[in-house]
């Protein structure tokens, strides 16, 4: 199977005052196309830089990223969008939607940046998430969980090829996390998207294919 | 009144200029010789002479017998000869008029005094050349038809003021040689004098106490010229008297920078019928008894003499019925000069006036 | 721990903010405070100087058209209670100051009495130079400026004459009074000579002596004085100067008020949206035990320091802008009242207490709104996210109610009649309206997010649909922005208009009524100080030249009409029936003219026309030094040079009652074969080496009306920019604040694949899109006022109706400029926007 996500002794570092924290160090991981995979670990041991940087956000110190065949550390900024338009799905601990946007807004958005428009894929997912009865809804008139599959469907409506969640239950109560998670591991299968997941929930990280356990930025387990 | 005063030291200064060059100044014209009068006319002004005053001193008792010193006297003094030409204001200050107004309160030994200067134009200030009327302001002085003499003047900033008539009781008298009165050895340095030594005063003074009706007797003097004296005169000592036995005297002693009497000094003895007989330098003795020093200006004044004319049978002690009679000038005109009532005894009894300048600077070219 | 939490915090962390409401503040008060400092200093000289410069007098005798010498003499029963100072006044030309200059000329004998500044310190002056020549006293400033020293000589020109004069004393000006720097002390009579007024004064002083009741001194004088003199308090010029001035004042003030306004506006925009950033720490502030009005005192002490350092910054530069706005003050100011006025601005403490306080007022009443926003903050466990709302029906109901109450109210206050003679309700009405701009910007911004909030798709514009999306959801703050912008854009299309619809009538005046082919003055100062008049000869020389039927002389005298300063005019009726051509609304002028002849009659202004409410037919009683002239209104003329009334007879009737002082100016209408040019070398030469004239071929004297009109209206351009700049920093102040509030709703669009360029674009078109909205509001709003100031304002403080002229084609500019203004204050934030990294963001805690 080719590997959508590849990472090579991936290693990032921060500056947190006078002080140099080592966020990630000689990470490999790589994931291939509807494969998920969960990082795990405590708070600061490196998930959220991974996830940054499988998600194009952010550019690695050292080592090399290939997400999609495309060298994330080499990459200009125009591709880096690209990539991240055409490519990726990201769902957020803290949902993070436009609260000046509707829900079906919010979900087409990925598409609208790219200058496209699916009025039925958006309509889809729409249904696929439950949330037919809130389309025109804004954010702050949802739930917790609704916002959350607002989200998900929103990192899914461009068909991306990699899937990126940072603690998608974080913010949720453990059965409306346990339905969400239940939607992205059934949407990656359908649209045959890697899925790298971080939580430190073990419930959640069951669900995947394989887990990675972090500390201090290094795969441990 | 300060701010008064500047203004009127830039006047006096200006008036002093010329003087300098007396003699150059071909335009006003010199007294040279006696001058042939024409009456009224030349009670009038004379504006073709540099200077002239109108001068008028007296000693008058209200109901209740207390006397006063008065003296008002109206200064003409020309800056520009001539009359203005075309394109010129009438405005022009070309003569300058003053007048002083002073009342000596003998009584509570007060001494008052008021001064204006005003340009002739305008009718701001002015002079008659038909007769006896010059003005200044509200202050006024005019011989009517009769030969009444009508002087009104007030000032109410130092609260004083008069309103008298006059009427003269002699012949006027001209003084020197037919009203030719030589005060300096050069020609020119002369002027033409005139007086009525006696003149019965009728009216009301007023005082900032109060105002009242006055009577008394007043001498008047009429003098002008151009550059009357002569150098090395530092100032004059000028006695009037009106003697009980019915003679007037005049003297004046022009004072020398060496404390002698100028040659020209001379006084004029007026005859109960008018005679008038004229003296000499050497002719009167003048011998200070006694001096007074003004608090205000340091000067030094003579308050009282021993007076003798032998050849008229006079020898009298004249003193100053008030001794501050200073008019301090210093800070307006820049003259300063003392001018006051006296009283004389002895040979006679007598009342009368006394003029001192330059006893505080110089006059020297001043007129 | 509250005030850190909520003020000095965000002040450390986003000085911005901050800075660039203070800089709008102090706009704002800055033109309130230039327009009051330059309108103060050239009225300085009219008025205060008149009291200045009266001294110690407290009466004056005057006549219009001056007294006789001889008046002097006359008076002289009342020289026991009063000093009587002769007095001649002229405005001279200054040639090495090249600038005009009061020439006093007093008695110098006795006036140090009277003036005090005149008791010069540095010794007696020469004063046989001022009393036999032309001897002068002039201020210490003065000579230091012109670089002279006594003994030196000037040179001055009145009556079109140059004349030396030498300087013999410098007196010291006294520290406050400005008044005197202007002014060269003669000797009443070498004033005479030199103003060719020989046996003449234009006035008498009376000083009154010690104890001297004033009344009674005042009926004496009056009981001797010549007809038609009267004795006054010199304050009574002054209060004559002041009348003349005062609409022109009061439109400059409440004009640069209007820029306060939209000053205020951005105060509040700023504390509204620094609240919404706020509500976060508000609101936790507020569960951990802070009560509402801990939090509330911290929004005041924010509006307190913004009213502070605005109204001092505004206040500093609000003097640095009357030093420049002075100059067109000046002129304009001199072009209604003889006078010369000051050429210095002085710092005035009241001033600039009042500019703060105005600055502390405008920024406490502009945090009203924040404040109940901010004290309806709940605690945490309330705090909702912000939603976008869209107005409710009742709310638009209401807003709708509101601008219908407005706008009616606005049409009652344009009937209403001025109050004092001032515009008060109209002007009030412009306010309203502009105030509607601000009511009216929230519903515009609501109903324009309804029309952006249409699918992506069909626009293709993400950014645009996310901007028009965004403003909606802040929309308060956005509105606010919008407001202050429309404001902003509101007086500048209001001034846009007025000056415009000026312009027009202007231009098509001097085109119509303008007919001289050569007009002669005076030299003029450059700086428009109107000197002195045309000497009779320099008329006499006009008419051995060209012909007496080709010259026309225009006399004027002040006098008083109902009690109210006017011009009395004399000018060549036979003249200008033939050849002038005054305009006459829906008459002839030459049938005008020669009815007026035939009759006896005057023609008026209609400023005189307006203000005394007098029409054709009508029969005026005109009392005049010598008599009284009731002459009937033959005609009312259009006359846009001046805002006070004018009545002009024919110059045999006025030189029956006034002296030939010489015209003002003079008009020459040439024969078609002669030439102009060649006519007005031919006037210049003849009077070369004796008069200073100016002589101006009719183009040029268009061109000379013309640019005293844009020199009158210098000021009011200087506001529109003021506006603009205000409503740029608006714009951005609130650009920053969206920004700033939403970093991580712009991260997540990165995030999820938005690009630099299109986050670029989304806070540029929001910017666009405030100031569509500001510049539709406001230009309508604008458009309103404007023909409040053309109609209403202007008829009732000037007297003048003014053609309503739109001027689109700067409108179409000025919305044009608003837009891009305003995409260009979108830039910073835009680039701010696209440099957020969104891993870093995205990881901030909430």
């Amino acid at each position: 199977m080719k590997q959508v996500v590849e990472l090579e002794r991936v290693s990032r570092s921060f500056r947190r005052g006078d002080e140099v924290v080592l966020a990630l160090a000689d990470l490999s991981l790589s994931l291939g196309a509807g494969e998920m995979v969960a990082l795990v670990g405590p708070s600061g041991c490196g998930k959220s830089t991974a996830l940054n940087i499988v998600a194009a956000v952010d550019q690695p110190d050292g080592g090399s990223v290939r997400v999609c065949g495309v060298d994330v550390a080499a990459a200009t900024e125009e591709e880096l969008v690209t990539l991240r338009r055409r490519r990726i799905g990201m769902v957020f601990q803290a949902f993070h939607l436009v609260p000046h946007l509707t829900v079906e807004e919010n979900i087409a958005l990925p598409l609208a940046l790219d200058h496209h428009r699916d009025v039925a894929r958006v309509a889809e997912l729409i249904e696929r998430v439950g949330l037919g009865h809130r389309r025109r809804h804004y954010p702050s008139e949802l739930s917790g969980g609704e916002q959350q599959r607002t989200a998900a469907a929103r990192a899914l409506v461009h068909r991306p090829r990699v899937l990126v969640a940072d603690e998608p239950t974080g913010n949720l109560d453990s059965r409306t996390g346990a339905g969400v998670v239940a939607l992205l591991d059934e949407l990656r299968r359908d649209e045959q998207a890697a899925l790298l997941l971080a939580t430190h929930d073990a419930k959640v990280a069951a669900v995947a294919d394989r887990v990675l356990e972090l500390a201090d930025g290094r795969v441990v387990g | 009144m300060e701010h008064v005063a500047r203004t009127l030291i830039m006047a006096i200064t200006l008036l002093a200029a010329p003087a300098a060059g007396a003699g150059e100044e071909p335009e006003w014209r010199q007294v040279t010789g006696p001058p042939e009068l024409s009456l009224p006319r030349d009670h009038g002004a004379h504006f073709e002479y540099r200077t002239e005053w109108w001068y008028v001193t007296g000693l008058v008792a209200d109901a209740q017998q207390r006397r006063y010193g008065f003296q008002i006297t109206f200064f003409r003094q020309g800056i520009e000869p001539g009359d203005p030409g075309p394109g010129e204001s009438g405005l022009r200050a070309r003569q300058i008029v003053a007048a002083h107004l002073a009342i000596a309160d003998i009584s509570k030994q007060g001494f008052h005094h008021a001064e204006r200067l005003r340009r002739a134009a305008g009718g701001l200030a002015g002079a008659s050349q038909a007769d006896l009327e010059v003005w200044l302001d509200d202050w006024r002085m005019v011989r009517g038809d009769d030969g009444v003499i009508a002087i009104t003047a007030r000032d109410p900033d130092q609260g004083i003021g008069l309103d008298l008539e006059l009427r003269p009781q002699r012949e006027l008298v001209r003084h020197g040689d037919r009203g030719y009165s030589r005060k300096g050895e050069a020609i020119g340095n002369a002027s033409a004098y005139l007086s009525w030594t006696r003149l019965a005063v009728e009216g009301e003074l007023s005082l900032a106490d109060g105002r009242g009706a006055v009577s008394g007797a007043a001498w008047f003097d009429h003098e002008w010229g151009t550059s009357q004296l002569g150098g090395g005169v530092v100032g004059w000592d000028w006695f009037s008297l009106r003697l009980d036995d019915g003679r007037d005297v005049m003297l004046y002693r022009l004072r020398r920078e060496d404390g002698g009497a100028d040659p020209r000094s001379s006084g004029t003895v007026v005859e109960v019928d008018g005679a008038v007989s004229t003296l000499a330098r050497d002719d009167a003795a003048i011998e200070v008894l006694e001096g007074w020093t003004s608090p205000a200006t340091g000067a030094s004044y003579p308050i009282r003499w021993r007076l003798r004319v032998p050849a008229h049978d006079i020898d009298l002690q004249i003193e100053a019925l008030l001794a501050a009679a200073e008019l301090d000038g210093s800070t307006t005109t820049g003259v300063v000069y003392w001018e006051g009532p006296v009283e004389a005894a002895g040979t006679q009894h007598g009342e009368g006036y006394v003029e001192m300048t330059g006893y505080a600077g110089t006059l020297d070219g001043l007129f | 721990m509250i005030l850190r939490a909520l003020f000095f915090r965000p002040i450390v962390r986003r000085p911005w903010r901050m800075v660039i409401t203070v800089i709008g503040v102090a706009a704002g008060v800055a033109a309130v405070v230039s327009t009051i400092a330059a309108s103060r200093a050239a009225i300085a000289s009219f008025a205060e100087g008149v009291e200045e410069v009266a001294g110690a007098a407290r009466l004056e005798v005057t006549r219009p058209g001056g007294l006789p010498e001889q008046v002097l003499g006359a008076l002289r029963p009342l020289a026991g209670d009063a000093l009587i100072v002769p007095v001649v006044e002229e405005n001279v030309l200054l040639l090495e100051l090249e600038d005009g200059v009061r020439l006093l000329g007093v008695d110098l004998l006795l006036d140090a009495q009277v003036r005090p500044v005149l008791d010069a310190d540095d010794g007696p002056a020469d004063l046989e130079k001022t009393l036999l020549g032309f001897g002068a006293l002039i201020s210490r400033p003065l000579a230091e400026r012109l670089g002279v020293a006594s003994g030196d000589r000037l040179t001055v020109s009145a009556d079109g004459r140059p004349r030396s004069i030498e300087i013999v004393a410098l007196f010291e000006a006294e520290e406050l009074s400005a008044v005197w720097e202007r002014v060269v002390v003669m000797d009443v009579a070498a004033a005479q000579e030199l103003l060719g007024r020989i046996g003449r004064l234009d006035r008498l002083e009376l000083v009154p002596r010690a104890g001297v009741d004033i009344d009674r001194l005042r009926d004496r004088a009056l009981s001797l004085v010549p007809a038609g003199a009267t004795v006054e308090e010199p304050s009574q010029r002054r209060r004559f100067a002041a009348q003349m001035l005062a609409s022109l004042r009061f439109n400059l003030v409440a004009l640069s008020a209007i820029s306060l306004l939209v000053g205020g506006v951005l105060v509040a925009t700023t504390l509204a949206t620094s609240v919404v950033q706020r509500r976060y720490v508000v609101a936790l502030l507020r569960s951990l035990g802070a009560s509402r009005r801990q939090v509330a005192a911290a929004v005041l002490l924010e509006a307190l320091v913004i009213g502070v350092l605005g109204g001092g910054l505004g206040v500093a530069a609000g003097f640095g802008g009357a030093r420049l706005a002075l100059a067109s003050v000046r002129f304009t100011f001199a072009s209604v009242v003889r006078g010369i006025p000051a050429s210095d601005i002085r710092l005035d403490p009241q001033l600039a207490l009042l500019g703060v306080l105005v600055a502390l007022a405008t920024s406490l009443a502009a945090a009203v709104l924040p404040l109940l926003e901010v004290t309806a903050i709940p605690p945490l466990q309330g705090l909702r996210p912000a939603a976008p709302r869209r107005l409710a029906a009742r709310t638009r109901l209401v807003a709708a109610a509101t601008l219908g109450v407005i706008l009616v109210t606005v049409a009652v206050l344009m009937r209403a009649p001025p109050l004092w003679d001032l515009p008060v309700a109209a002007l009030l009405a412009a306010l309203l309206v502009m105030s509607a701009v601000l009511v009216g910007s929230g519903v515009l911004l609501d109903t324009l997010a309804r029309l952006g909030h249409l699918p992506f798709a069909r626009l293709r514009a993400v950014a645009l649909q996310l901007a028009s999306a965004a403003l909606s959801a802040g929309r308060r703050r956005a509105a606010w922005a919008a407001g202050s912008v429309g404001v902003a854009v509101a007086l500048a299309v209001a001034i846009a208009t007025m000056v415009s619809s000026f312009r027009s009538t202007v231009e098509s005046w001097t085109e119509a009524g303008l007919r001289a082919d050569v007009w002669v003055r005076p030299l003029a100062a450059a700086t428009g100080v109107w000197v002195g008049r045309l000497d009779p000869e320099i008329v006499a020389i006009a008419e051995e030249l060209f012909g007496p039927e080709t010259v026309d002389p225009f006399y004027s005298q002040t006098i008083a009409y109902r009690g109210r300063p006017v011009s009395f005019a004399g000018a060549a009726f036979d003249v200008v029936q033939h050849f002038g051509s005054v305009p006459f609304p829906g008459r002839e002028s030459a049938a005008v003219f020669a009815e007026a002849l035939e009759r006896g009659g005057a023609v008026v202004n209609e400023p005189f026309a307006t203000r005394f409410g007098i029409g054709e037919g009508d029969r005026l009683r005109l009392e005049l030094p010598d008599g009284v002239l009731e002459p009937e209104v033959v005609g009312v003329f259009r006359d846009y040079s001046r805002s006070h009334g004018l009545v002009v007879v024919d110059r045999r009737d006025f030189l029956r009652f006034f002296p030939d002082h010489g015209p003002d100016d003079m008009a020459l209408f040439l024969p078609p074969d002669v030439d102009a040019a060649v006519a007005r070398r031919r006037m210049l030469d003849e009077v070369q080496g004796r008069f200073l004239i100016e002589a101006l071929l009719n183009r040029q004297l268009k061109r000379a009306v013309l640019d005293a009109f844009e020199r009158t209206f210098a000021i009011t351009t200087a506001m529109y920019l003021v506006a603009a700049v205000v409503a740029v920093v608006s714009v951005a102040a609130v650009l920053f604040t969206l920004v700033g509030e939403r970093r991580r709703e712009l991260a997540t669009v990165r995030a999820v694949g938005g690009s630099r360029l299109q986050l670029m674009s989304m806070v540029v078109a929001e910017a666009g899109l405030l100031g569509v909205a500001a510049a539709a509001a406001g230009t309508v709003a604008g458009l309103v006022v404007g023909v409040i100031l053309v109609k209403v304002v202007n008829l009732q403080s000037f007297g003048w109706s003014l053609e309503l002229v739109l001027p689109w084609a700067s409108l179409s500019k000025l919305a044009l400029w608003v837009v891009s203004a305003c995409l260009i204050a979108g830039l910073p934030p835009a680039f701010i926007a696209s440099r957020l990294q969104p891993a870093t963001v995205l990881r901030e805690e909430e």
